[in-house]
C-alpha cells in the first residue's frame, strides 16, 4: 500500500514537473529587445533608432567632464583636470603614450561610435522592411541621415588613432566576429564614400527630417530660416561641412575648398556660430552639459599656456576669444601642476588673473577658467561656421591663395576675437592658421591636439612636468586586440 | 524546536495507536549528569521500535513496553542520548544525560524536508546555536556567522553601520553569477538583495573608470532580521550537501531556524547599552616646516602653518571619533507543551550610533511563531516577523566629486583643522592667500566634517517575513510513516532611500545645481510554495526514507527613483527641484523545481546511502522550458559508533559525497536579465526619445552554472565525548561559468554573455571541538577551526585573460582572470617584465611577471602577479570557560593568512603626497624594486603609471571578533527578584582589536561590496569601529 502510495505521490510530482510550468517568465522591463528593431521595423521603430546615434555621439563628446571634448582636449593642453579622486587626469592622460588597458584614459571613444555602426547598419537593413512602408522621401532623409552620423563617427575614430589605425569600417555578423581591420587611409575612404552617397541620399529627399531633430539643428534666425538644418537641403549643408573636414585630413585641398563651398558657410561676421550642436536639457533621461563650469574652484581649467599664448588687442587687452571663453577662478595645484607663482603680480593684459606667465607653465596659476559653457543647458558645437571660414582659409593656404586664405582669417581675427588684421606670407600663413584655431576652436571637440597632430606639432604642445608627454594617438583597447588575437 | 514538536507529534501519535498492546509499565526520571537538574520533555524509544514516549516538564516519563528485557533509548535536544538496558522485571530507571558541548548528537536539516542525525551527516555542515550567536549583540545575523564555519569566510564591506557582509562558502564559484548563498529562513528562501542607495549621484562613483553602481556601500538585506531570534544557522557548504537547492544553491545555502517556544510561559527581557568607537587611522605625512608644507601643498600650505614643525589636527578623529550611546532591548516571550500548542514572540529595539556623525543603524523587530498539533496528525508553524530597518550611511567609499571622506583626506594636509567654529561654521579645505584669492586643497573646499555634518544618506527598509508550515502525518505504524509537509512562505519589504544634499555644501555648487535630493523607494516579493512527501519506511534495521517534493518561487523587484536638483529654497524634496529625473527599474524571475530523493540507514545505524535527483526549471535561464537535472550521492559509515564511550575513539565516521547545484543566471533589476541583448530605453534628446545599444549581448541559449561538487571526510569522537575532529577535503568543479566575454568593442558590444569557463575550488577543513574540563566549578570548551580553499581558472575556452567587472584598470592592480591561475589574483602593470625570464624576477612581496600564451608568451604588455585576494588560510578559535556556573567568558579570534587587497586610498593620499609614510625614512630614496613592499610613498609614487605592486598590499589580520563575560546570579537570589528563573549581567566588546600589517584602514573592506571576484579593493571606505556593551537580561 506504501509503495503505492509513494508512487502515486512520485507520478504526481513528475506529472506537476512536465507539464504545469510551461509559462514561467521574465519579461524584458527595462530595455526593448534588439531583435525586435531587427525582425519588426516600423518607422516610429527607426527612427527613434536614429535619434539614439546622435544621443550616443553627444554623450560621448560633451555629456561629461571626462567625455572626449575634454579629454582629448587636456591630451592637448587645452585644459587641466585637476581632479583629485583619480589622479590619472594629472598623469596618465600627460604621459606621452596612452594606455590602451585604461577604461577612461586610452582605450576609450572606441566602442561608443561602433555602437552607432552597428545600430546604423540595422536602420539601413531595416528601411526597406518596414511596416508600414516608408515614403520615398522618408527613405531617403533616413538614409542620408543615418550615413551622415555613422560617416561622422567613423571619421572621430580614424581621427585619435595612429595611422595603421585597425579600425573596422563595417558592423560585423555577430558579437563574436569582429569586421575586418583596416588602416586610417581606407576609414576615410568610407567615411568619404558614406557622405557622398548621404548628400545624394538627402538631395532626393525634401522637407524637413522625419526624425524629430534637436534645437541644435535650429541654425541662427535672421542668417538662415529657423530649423535650416533640419531640411533635407539644410542637413545636405551639415553633410558638406562634415566632408570638407574629412578632406582636410586626408589633404584633399581642392575637395576640402569643394565641400566647404557646399557647406553652410557665410562671411556674415554675426554668423560665426552657425552651425549643428549637441543639445542638452533637464528634462528626465536627457543629459546636461558635461562641460559647463561652475563655482570658483573647478577641477577642469584652462591651461596656463593659453596666457602666454595669447595675441593682445590693440588696446593691450587679451584677444576677444580669451575673454569671452574664460573666467578667474580661484587657483590650486596638484601633483606638481599649476604650482603658482610665489610672488604674484597681477597678469598686466587682464588684471583680474593674479599671475604672470612667467617661467615654466608649471610654476604658474591656473586661475583661468573656461566660461564657454556657462550654463548646463549651452549647447556644444558639432560643426560651425568660424571653422568652415578656418578651413577655407587653410585649404587656400595649402593651395597658394594667400589673398584669399587672409581675407578669411583676418575676417575671423577681428569678428571673433577684436584683433587687427595679419598679412599672411607663405612663412607665417600655417602659424597664423594654427594660432586662430587654437583660440577660435578652443575646447571644442580638441581641435587644437587634432590640428598639432596632423601638422606633426605636438612636441611643440607644453610639457609641464618631468615624465609626461603628449600622446599622439588613443591606443586601440586592449579589449580590441585580445579579441581580433 | 519545530523538529522537536513534530517528532513528538509522531511519538505520541504511535504511542496512542500502540496501547493497546501495552503489557507492562517502565517509569523513570531524566537529569543533567552535572547540574543533577531535571531534564523537561525528554524523549525516550525503545530500540528497534518506533515506540516511545515524550516526558514531562520535570523530566518523568512512563512507558508502556512489551514484557521481556528491553532497551531504552533518551534523547534530549542539547544532549547525548544515551541507552538504558531495562532488566524484565525493573520497573523505574533513574538517566542522566550529558551536556551535548559538541553537538553530535544535533538533527541537521540536509533535505527540504527531511534532516539526518549529526553522526550520520555525510556532509561537513556548519552548524550555529542561537546562544552562541548572541554572546555579543550583534546588529545583523552575517556579521554573526563570522569565524564560526569552517569555510564561510565573512567580509564586511564596509565599517558603515548595518549591513553590507559578504559571506563566501568555499571560495568564489562564479564570475558573473550571484556571489552569495542561498538564505532560508524557516524553510522560505528570503531576499538577500542589496539595492543600491543611489548615492552615486552626487559622488559620481560610476562617473569614472568604472561605471558600477556597486560602489553605493551597498547593505545586503539578510541584515535586516534580528540576530536574536534565532534558533540555530546551518550553513549547507557545498554543491554536494545543497543539491536539493538546485540551480541557486552553488554558493552554498544559509538555513536558518527561528525559535519555538516550549515549557512553562516565559518572559525574557534584556536591555544591553554601548558604544562605538572608531577602531583605526590612516594618519598622514608631517610637515616639518611651512616650506615642507608649501612644498606638499602650494600656498595655501605656507598660509596656514606657520611653525616647525606645523601644527597637526587629527581631522579623521574628528569625523568619526564620536562615541555615543547605542543600545539594544529585547523582549521574548515563549511558552507551551511540544504535542500541542507552543509559541515563541519576540520583540527587539536597537539603536546603534555611528562613529561619524550622521550615521547609525537601527531595528525594531516584532516576531511571532506559533506551532499547533491538531488532531495528532497535523502540525502547523505560523511564523510572522515584521521589521523596519534604517540605517544612515554617510558617504563614503569610491567618488568622482570630492565629497566621499576619504576621498578628501588624501589631500586634505593636517595642519589645517576642518572643525566648525563655534556658529557652527565649517572652513573651507585651503587658506585664502596674500593676495587675497581663495586657494583650496580641494575642489571647492570640499570639507568632510561638513559633509559628514549636513548630508543625510538615510534608508529605511519594511519588511514582512511570513510563512506557514503544514506538516500531516498519514501514515504512523510499525513499519512506516508517510508524512506531507507543505511550507508556504512570503517575503515582501520595501525600501526607502533618501539622500539629501543640502545648498550649503561647499562642493554643491560645482554642478551649477544648487542642493541634491534623491529619494527612492524599491519593492522586493519573494513567494515560495511548495510540497513534500515523505516516507520512511522500517525493515530488518535499516530505515528507507523516501522524500519527493516541488517547490515554485517567485521574485519580484521593482525600484522608483526620482532625482531632484536645484532645489527651491534648498528644500528636501524632489518636485522643489528645477532638474527632476526618474528611473525606474524592474526584475522578476519564477522558478520550478522537483526533487526525488532516498536514503537509506542501515547496518545498525551505521551507514547512510542517499540518492536524489533535483529538475529545476527558471524564468532566467535562456529556455525557460528546459529541465536542468542536479543529481547527488553520498554515503557515510560509521566505523567505531558510540556504543563503547570508554574507548579512547568512541565514534569515528568515514564519508563521501557527490553533488551537483547550480547558478542561475542573473536577472539583475538594474541590468536585466543576461540572456537579453537589448536596447536602451532611458535616453532621450530634448524630449524626443531615443534608443541606444545595451553594450552587453545576451544568449538565448544561457544556462544555469554547474558547479559538481566531491566531499570526502571523517569525523571522530574520543576522549570520552570530549573531543570531536572534523575533516573535510572537497573538490568542486564549476563548469559553464557565465561570462561576460570581452569581445572586440567594434562590434558596438562590449561583452558577451556566455556559459564558457570552467573553475575548480579545492579546500580543506578542520573543526576541532575540545571540551578540556566539564564540571560544576569549571568547564572549558574549546573549538579551533581551520580552512584553506585554492582556486584555479581552468578553461576559459580559448578565451584571453581578462580583467574582472570590479576594479579600474591594470595600471592600478586589478583581478585578471587567467587560466591555470587563482580566480582571484590581483595583476598590476610592470613594465619590467619584458616576459624574458631571467630579467623577470620577482620583487619582495609580489610573484612573477606573467607570460600567457594568449600573448604571445611575452607578456601583456608587462604586467606582473602583485598578490591574491584569497587567503592561504583561516583560522578561528573559540573559546568558552565556565566557572562556578555563575561565571561565563566567551573568546572568538579569527586569524585570516595571506590575502592581499588593491589599497586604493593610499594610493591617492601618494597622490597628494600626504601619506603617513611619504617622507623616506633611511635617507636614500631607492626604486620600488628594491623597497617593495616596505617602500615610503616618495618611493612608491614614481612608479605609478609603470608598476602597480607596491598599493597592491599584505592584508594578513588576527581580529578580537568577540569577547563575553557573562554573569549569572546564583538561581536563590535570581528567585528573590520578582521570583526570576535567571538574572544576567554581561560585558561585551565586538572587534575589540585588529592585529595586521595592513596600512589601510581595515584588511575587509570592499569598494564594489559583494563580488565573487574583485572584492578586496580599498577606495576611501568607511573607518572601522570596535564596540562595547554592558547589558543584563531577566528571565521571569
Amino acid at each position: 500500500m506504501m509503495r503505492k502510495l509513494s508512487f502515486l505521490v512520485l507520478t504526481g510530482v513528475m506529472f506537476v514537473g512536465m507539464t504545469s510550468c510551461q509559462n514561467l517568465n521574465s519579461p524584458n522591463f527595462n530595455f526593448e529587445d534588439l531583435q525586435n528593431l531587427v525582425d519588426n521595423p516600423t518607422p516610429t521603430g527607426l527612427y527613434t533608432a536614429a535619434q539614439g546615434l546622435l544621443i550616443t555621439r553627444r554623450d560621448m563628446d560633451a555629456g561629461g567632464p571626462n567625455d572626449f571634448y575634454s579629454n582629448a582636449g587636456i591630451v592637448g593642453r587645452e585644459s587641466y583636470d585637476l581632479d583629485i579622486n583619480d589622479p590619472r587626469f594629472e598623469t596618465e592622460l600627460l604621459s606621452s603614450q596612452l594606455s590602451p588597458d585604461s577604461p577612461a584614459f586610452g582605450g576609450n571613444f572606441w566602442s561608443e561610435p561602433y555602437e552607432n555602426v552597428r545600430v546604423g547598419a540595422i536602420i539601413l537593413a531595416g528601411i526597406a522592411n518596414s511596416t508600414p512602408p516608408l515614403s520615398a522621401s522618408d527613405a531617403n532623409w533616413l538614409e542620408g541621415f543615418v550615413k551622415t552620423m555613422v560617416a561622422y563617427d567613423l571619421m572621430e575614430i580614424a581621427l585619435v588613432r595612429d595611422t595603421q589605425c585597425g579600425c573596422p569600417i563595417e558592423a560585423s555578423e555577430s558579437p563574436s566576429e569582429p569586421a575586418p581591420a583596416v588602416s586610417a587611409d581606407q576609414v576615410f575612404a568610407r567615411v568619404i564614400q558614406l557622405l557622398d552617397e548621404a548628400a545624394s541620399d538627402l538631395q532626393q529627399a525634401s522637407g524637413t527630417s522625419p526624425i524629430p531633430l534637436s534645437t541644435g539643428f535650429d541654425g541662427i534666425a535672421g542668417v538662415v530660416q529657423v530649423g535650416f538644418f533640419r531640411s533635407a537641403e539644410g542637413f545636405r549643408q551639415f553633410n558638406r561641412a562634415l566632408r570638407a573636414r574629412a578632406a582636410m585630413y586626408e589633404q584633399d585641398w581642392s575637395g576640402m575648398l569643394q565641400a566647404v563651398g557646399e557647406s553652410f558657410i557665410t562671411d556674415l561676421p554675426a554668423a560665426l556660430n552657425l552651425g549643428v550642436y549637441h543639445v542638452f536639457t533637464s528634462q528626465s533621461g536627457d543629459v546636461l552639459n558635461g562641460l559647463a563650469q561652475f563655482g570658483n574652484d573647478p577641477n577642469l581649467r584652462a591651461h596656463p599656456s593659453y596666457k602666454a599664448d595669447v595675441e593682445l588687442k590693440a588696446d593691450g587687452t587679451p584677444d576677444d576669444r580669451f575673454t569671452r571663453k574664460t573666467r578667474p577662478i580661484s587657483s590650486r595645484s596638484y601633483q606638481g601642476l599649476c604650482v603658482g607663482d610665489p610672488s604674484p603680480t597681477p597678469w598686466a593684459p587682464d588684471p583680474r588673473y593674479t599671475d604672470d606667465p612667467g617661467g615654466g607653465t608649471a610654476q604658474r596659476e591656473c586661475d583661468v577658467g573656461f566660461d564657454l559653457y556657462p550654463a548646463t543647458t549651452t549647447p556644444v558645437s558639432i560643426i560651425r561656421n568660424e571653422e568652415l571660414l578656418l578651413m577655407r582659409a587653410e585649404a587656400n593656404i595649402q593651395l597658394g591663395n594667400l589673398g584669399a586664405a587672409q581675407a578669411d582669417i583676418n575676417l575671423v581675427r577681428s569678428a571673433s576675437g577684436g584683433l587687427g588684421p595679419v598679412t599672411l606670407t607663405s612663412a607665417n600663413a600655417i602659424d597664423q592658421l594654427l594660432y586662430e584655431r587654437q583660440f577660435s576652436l578652443w575646447w571644442e571637440n580638441a581641435h587644437r591636439w587634432k590640428d598639432m597632430r596632423r601638422y606633426n606639432r605636438l612636441a611643440e604642445l607644453p610639457v609641464d612636468k618631468a615624465g609626461h608627454g603628449v600622446a599622439s594617438f588613443y591606443p586601440i583597447p586592449q579589449e580590441e586586440t585580445t579579441a581580433r588575437q | 524546536m519545530r523538529k522537536l514538536g513534530l517528532l513528538t507529534a509522531v511519538i505520541l501519535l504511535f504511542f496512542t495507536t500502540s496501547a493497546l498492546a501495552q503489557q507492562r509499565t517502565i517509569t523513570g526520571e531524566v537529569r543533567d549528569d552535572v547540574t543533577d537538574e531535571q531534564i523537561s520533555f525528554p524523549q525516550i524509544t525503545v530500540d528497534g521500535t518506533t515506540i516511545g514516549t515524550v516526558g514531562g516538564e520535570d523530566g518523568r516519563f512512563t512507558l508502556s513496553v512489551q514484557q521481556g528485557a528491553v532497551r531504552l533509548i533518551v534523547q534530549r535536544i542539547g544532549y547525548r542520548s544515551s541507552i538504558i538496558d531495562v532488566g524484565a522485571d525493573q520497573q523505574v530507571v533513574e538517566v542522566t544525560l550529558t551536556v551535548d558541548y559538541l553537538r553530535v548528537e544535533e538533527l541537521v536539516v540536509t533535505g527540504r524536508a527531511t534532516e539526518t542525525r549529526r553522526v550520520n551527516l555525510a556532509n561537513s555542515i556548519g552548524t550555529i546555536d542561537g546562544t552562541e550567536l548572541n554572546q555579543v549583540p550583534q546588529e545583523t545575523i552575517d556579521k554573526a556567522i563570522a569565524g564560526r564555519i569552517a569555510g564561510a569566510v565573512i567580509n564586511q564591506n564596509s565599517g558603515a553601520p548595518g549591513g553590507g557582509l559578504q559571506l563566501n562558502i568555499r571560495g568564489s564559484a562564479s564570475i558573473n553569477a550571484a556571489a552569495e548563498p542561498l538564505y532560508v529562513v524557516d524553510g522560505v528562501i528570503v531576499s538577500n538583495a542589496a539595492i543600491p542607495s543611489n548615492q552615486n549621484e552626487i559622488t559620481s562613483a560610476a562617473g569614472g573608470s568604472n561605471p558600477s553602481l556597486d560602489q553605493d556601500v551597498l547593505q545586503n538585506r539578510i541584515a535586516d532580521i534580528n540576530p536574536e531570534d534565532i534558533e540555530t544557522i546551518e550553513v549547507l557548504k557545498g554543491a554536494s550537501a545543497a543539491a536539493i537547492y538546485g540551480s541557486k544553491a552553488s554558493n552554498g545555502v544559509v538555513i536558518i531556524t527561528t525559535r519555538q517556544g516550549e515549557g512553562p510561559n516565559q518572559v525574557r527581557l534584556a536591555f544591553q547599552g554601548g558604544a562605538f568607537d572608531l577602531s583605526n587611522k590612516l594618519g598622514s605625512r608631517v610637515f616639518a616646516s611651512p616650506e615642507d608644507a608649501v612644498d606638499g601643498f602650494g600656498a595655501a600650505g605656507g598660509v596656514l602653518c606657520t611653525s616647525s614643525p606645523c601644527q597637526i589636527l587629527d581631522n579623521e578623529q574628528f569625523l568619526a571619533g564620536r562615541n555615543a550611546f547605542s543600545w539594544q532591548g529585547d523582549i521574548q516571550v515563549s511558552g507551551g507543551q511540544p504535542g500541542s500548542t507552543t509559541y515563541f514572540g519576540s520583540g527587539q529595539w536597537r539603536d546603534d550610533e555611528g562613529i561619524i556623525t550622521n550615521t547609525g543603524f537601527e531595528r525594531q523587530s516584532g516576531r511571532l511563531n506559533v506551532n499547533t498539533v491538531v488532531g495528532g496528525v497535523a502540525d502547523f508553524s505560523f511564523n510572522t516577523n515584521l521589521i523596519r530597518t534604517n540605517a544612515r550611511r554617510g558617504i563614503t567609499n569610491n567618488g568622482n566629486n570630492s565629497i566621499s571622506y576619504y576621498m578628501v583626506f588624501p589631500n586634505t594636509p593636517n595642519f589645517i583643522d576642518l572643525r566648525a567654529d563655534n556658529n557652527g561654521l565649517f572652513p573651507k579645505n585651503g587658506a585664502v592667500l596674500a593676495d587675497g584669492t581663495e586657494s583650496n586643497f580641494v575642489q571647492a573646499g570640499s570639507n568632510p566634517l561638513q559633509t559628514a555634518a549636513l548630508v543625510d544618506n538615510n534608508e529605511t527598509v519594511w519588511r514582512l517575513l511570513g510563512s506557514m508550515n503544514m506538516e500531516l502525518s498519514l501514515v504512523n505504524n510499525d513499519k512506516d510513516r508517510f508524512q506531507i509537509i507543505a511550507p508556504v512562505g512570503v517575503d515582501f519589504f520595501s525600501q526607502t532611500n533618501r539622500i539629501f544634499s543640502p545648498p550649503d555644501l561647499f562642493w554643491e555648487p560645482v554642478d551649477g545645481l544648487l542642493g541634491t535630493a534623491l529619494d527612492s523607494n524599491s519593492d522586493a516579493l519573494n513567494i515560495n510554495v511548495g510540497g513534500n512527501g515523505v516516507w520512511t519506511h522500517q525493515f530488518s534495521g535499516s530505515q528507507l526514507t523516501t522524500a519527493v517534493g516541488v517547490q515554485y518561487e517567485y521574485r519580484d523587484v521593482q525600484i522608483n527613483r526620482t532625482i531632484g536638483r536645484n532645489l527651491t529654497a534648498g528644500k528636501d524634496k524632489t518636485d522643489a527641484a528645477t532638474q527632476v529625473s526618474i528611473i525606474e527599474q524592474r526584475a522578476k524571475v519564477e522558478d520550478f523545481g522537483f526533487y526525488i530523493q532516498e536514503e537509506w540507514l542501515g547496518l545498525d545505524d551505521r551507514l547512510l546511502l542517499t540518492g536524489m535527483v533535483r529538475f529545476d526549471q527558471s524564468s532566467a535561464n535562456g529556455e525557460t522550458t528546459k529541465l536542468f537535472i542536479f543529481p547527488k550521492g553520498a554515503a557515510s559509515y560509521r566505523i567505531l559508533e558510540g556504543s563503547n564511550p570508554g574507548n579512547f575513539f568512541s565514534e569515528v565516521k568515514v564519508r563521501a559525497a557527490y553533488g551537483q547545484s547550480g547558478n542561475q543566471p542573473l536577472c539583475d533589476v538594474r541590468d536585466g536579465c543576461q540572456k537579453f541583448t537589448s536596447l536602451r530605453l532611458d535616453a532621450n534628446l530634448e524630449g524626443q526619445a531615443g534608443t541606444v545599444l545595451e553594450g552587453t549581448a545576451g544568449s538565448p541559449l544561457l544556462a544555469p552554472e554547474r558547479a559538481s561538487e566531491f566531499e570526502a571526510g571523517i569525523d571522530i569522537t574520543g576522549l570520552n565525548d570530549r573531543l570531536t575532529l572534523e575533516f573535510t577535503g572537497y573538490v568542486n568543479n564549476i563548469t559553464n561559468i557565465i561570462l561576460e566575454r570581452t569581445v572586440a568593442p567594434s562590434t558596438g558590444f562590449a561583452d558577451e554573455i556566455a556559459n564558457q569557463a570552467t573553475l575548480r575550488n579545492t579546500g580543506f577543513e578542520t573543526t576541532i571541538g575540545w571540551t578540556p574540563f566539564v564540571g560544576s566549578n569549571f568547564t572549558w570548551l574549546s573549538r579551533t577551526v581551520f580552512y584553506f580553499n585554492k582556486s584555479e581558472v581552468r578553461d576559459l575556452q580559448g578565451l584571453a585573460p581578462f580583467e574582472a567587472d570590479a576594479g579600474f584598470g591594470l595600471v592600478l592592480g586589478g583581478f585578471f582572470v587567467q587560466e591555470g591561475e587563482s580566480l582571484t589574483q590581483i595583476v598590476g602593470t610592470d613594465v619590467d617584465c619584458t616576459g624574458n625570464p631571467a630579467v623577470d624576477e620577482p620583487v619582495p612581496g609580489t610573484e612573477a611577471c606573467l607570460v600567457t600564451p594568449e600573448f604571445g608568451g611575452t607578456g601583456i604588455a608587462g604586467q606582473r602577479k602583485a598578490g591574491d585576494s584569497e587567503p592561504t588560510f583561516l583560522m578561528s578559535f573559540v573559546n568558552d570557560f565556565t566557572i562556578a556556573r555563575n561565571l561565563n567568558l566567551y573568546t572568538m579570534f579569527e586569524w585570516r593568512y595571506g590575502n592581499d587587497i588593491i589599497n586604493l586610498t593610499e594610493l591617492l593620499y601618494d597622490f597628494g603626497s600626504n601619506s603617513a609614510d611619504w617622507n623616506d625614512q633611511d635617507g636614500t630614496i631607492e626604486s620600488v624594486q628594491e623597497c617593495n613592499p616596505n617602500c615610503s610613498g616618495e618611493e612608491r609614487l614614481p612608479s605609478f603609471g609603470s608598476q602597480a605592486y607596491p598599493w597592491t598590499q599584505a592584508a594578513s589580520f588576527f581580529k578580537a571578533r568577540d569577547i563575553s563575560l557573562t554573569y549569572s546570579l546564583p538561581t536563590k537570589w535570581a528567585a528573590s527578584f520578582f521570583n526570576s528563573q535567571q538574572i544576567r549581567f554581561r560585558l561585551s566588546m565586538r572587534n575589540l582589536f585588529t592585529i595586521t600589517n595592513y596600512k589601510g584602514l581595515d584588511p575587509e573592506v570592499s569598494n564594489f561590496g559583494n563580488q565573487n571576484v574583485g572584492r578586496s579593493i580599498d577606495v576611501a571606505p568607511f573607518p572601522p569601529s570596535r564596540s562595547l556593551w554592558l547589558g543584563f537580561d531577566i528571565t521571569l
